[in-house]
């Protein structure tokens, strides 16, 4: 009975599994999970339900979309040659290997999202059109033969890979970022209202990116060695 | 008056009526199918916005399940907005320069200047901080409009293309941190914690920081989204344990779980717009080659994030 509660989790992989759309699989899972847990559908002061629930939380979360003010800006921006600027910026980087070509692109990814700035998808705007092919030259693999090999995926892999590891952890660096005013919102909920100071929760930030870069660091070092000794590999074999 | 127009609630209405311009052009947008379904969403998102601070909560809670039936009917569509070319891109690139990143880069600057400043003990930190984004985000909308002398109907319409492509998913975040709050309203972290309790020790430190860990990392990785998750272990593990038991610095906590959470995004299929829609996109051979690539480094953050949780434990 303790863990029946539980089947809302449940309730959201049926849901995926049946394709449904995340918010209605995101309220279904609510309404399950509400009802199983007892909570009548609206509630009183003394015992909240689950309608009410849902709506006080989304009140107060109000600040994890307060983004939508700064889409005029940003919007005419791009208008403007925004993104055609960034893409400039990018292919300034020169680096000799594909590990350092990932590393270079991480740290500047990481300066873009710690200034809060929302450019959309890293990947259909720098990765894809941008760090794939110089991650390729870098490798000296051109061609489409080799686009379609082992080490292609795998450098293709740590292209989408720098941009999450930059996304993930370092864009709560910008206490203004979504996800810290989730913990704010949330301290808050739960009557911790001294700790809820952004600032502060942006600056536990720090250790989580350094750790993430060196990190990365070592992987890309693993991936330019592992590089070496297949394109040694295949000249031996060549000749 | 200053009191109020400093106000959260004031960037919320501020918002809210942006949201309401952006409804009123969709319901006259000819070339979306479904614009009448698409303004109301973008209408109802707005009433939460600016109205979500005096209306009663079982009232926005309706509007937010409406909002669902809308974008589950399938009514939420995006109408054609016309692209800029290649050729365009490069000659306005060309015209403005790196002038162009003014705009965008004023609003964390004037966030963290305006943050800086001495707002007095009266002022929470939460307000400093979001307020400012609001005021930033407004100037940065009135600095790139001057700048590019378009016309202000523009930001309008180039703000609509945005909210466009982005679509019903814009309230997915918000969505989800308020599932997290119904799971544990529900009982959800109590079970986990129960769940939890069952196993470890929860007298240890360094277990219960792997405890806090590893829930909230799973949870996120059958979730896709570590939004939900984070409010149930919070309330289950991370505040009862962590910040009162342990007396741990509870915004370290709340940074330090979240961040965790992603490493559960790292490995997650779930997690389509960062994991699978790149493979694809990237026309790969492998559609889990990402999440393959990604998960030793994931598995090596989650233990510094346990590791980070574990040495803010005060030493007695």
């Amino acid at each position: 009975m303790d863990y029946l509660p539980l089947i809302g989790v449940v309730a959201v992989l049926v849901g995926f599994a049946l394709r449904l759309r995340v918010t209605v699989i995101v309220v279904a899972a609510g309404l399950v999970t509400g009802i199983v847990g007892g909570m009548p559908l609206v509630g009183s002061d003394a015992a909240p339900g689950i309608v009410d629930t849902l709506g006080r939380a989304f009140a107060n979360g109000r600040a994890i979309t307060l983004f939508v003010l700064a889409l005029p800006a940003i919007g005419l921006s791009e208008r403007f040659g925004l993104q055609e600027q960034a893409r400039r910026v990018i292919q300034k980087i020169s680096a000799a290997t594909v590990g350092r070509l990932q590393m270079v692109y991480q740290f500047f990814r990481i300066a873009v999202v710690a200034m809060g700035v929302r450019l959309g998808s890293g990947h259909v705007m720098f990765s894809r059109p941008i760090v794939v092919p110089m991650a390729f030259g870098a490798a000296g693999l051109e061609g489409q033969q080799t686009a379609d090999s082992e080490e292609g995926d795998r450098i293709k892999a740590a292209s989408a890979a720098s941009e999450n590891y930059a996304n993930f952890f370092g864009q709560n660096l910008f206490f203004g970022a979504a996800g810290v005013a989730l913990v704010v919102s949330n301290l808050k909920q739960n009557g911790l209202a001294a700790d809820a100071d952004p600032r502060r929760i942006a600056r536990w930030t720090i250790p989580v990116v350094i750790a993430s870069v060196v990190l990365a660091a070592i992987q890309y070092g693993l991936l330019d060695a592992w590089l070496r000794k297949r394109a040694a590999k295949r000249k031996a074999d060549r000749a | 008056m200053i009191q109020a127009l400093t106000s959260l609630e004031a960037v919320y209405v501020a918002s809210g009526v942006v949201l309401f311009v952006f409804a009123g052009f969709t319901f006259f947008d000819r070339t979306n199918s479904s614009r009448v379904g698409t303004a109301l969403f973008w209408a109802l998102l707005g009433v939460t916005f600016a109205l979500g601070g005096v209306l009663p909560a079982w009232a926005t809670g309706t509007i937010v399940v409406s909002m669902a039936l809308v974008d589950g009917l399938g009514l939420v569509k995006h109408g054609h907005h016309e692209e800029t070319s290649r050729q365009q891109q490069v000659r306005t690139a060309d015209r403005f320069g790196w002038r162009i990143f003014v705009p965008v880069l004023m609003i964390p600057a004037i966030t963290y200047a305006s943050s800086a400043l001495p707002w007095g003990t009266g002022v929470s930190a939460d307000r400093v901080v979001f307020v400012s984004l609001g005021y930033a985000s407004v100037a940065a909308a009135i600095v790139a409009w001057a700048l590019t002398r378009a016309r202000p109907i523009q930001l309008v319409h180039e703000g609509r293309r945005l909210a466009d492509a982005i679509g019903s998913v814009v309230i997915l975040p918000q969505l989800l941190a308020s599932l997290g709050v119904l799971f544990t309203a529900a009982g959800v972290g109590k079970a986990i914690a129960k769940a939890v309790g069952a196993v470890i020790p929860t007298t240890s430190p360094l277990a219960v920081a792997f405890a806090c860990c590893l829930t909230i990392a799973a949870f996120t990785f059958v979730m896709g989204n570590s939004f939900a998750a984070f409010p149930v272990i919070m309330a289950g593990l991370g505040i009862p344990l962590l910040v009162q038991q342990f007396h741990v610095d509870a915004a370290a906590v709340g940074l330090i779980l979240l961040t965790g959470a992603s490493c559960g995004t790292l490995c997650t299929p779930m997690a389509a717009n960062f994991n699978t829609v790149p493979a694809a996109l990237f026309e790969m051979r492998d559609p889990y080659g990402v999440i393959k690539f990604q998960a030793p480094f994931a598995a090596a953050m989650f233990a510094v994030h346990v590791f980070l949780l574990w040495v803010l434990v005060p030493t007695k």
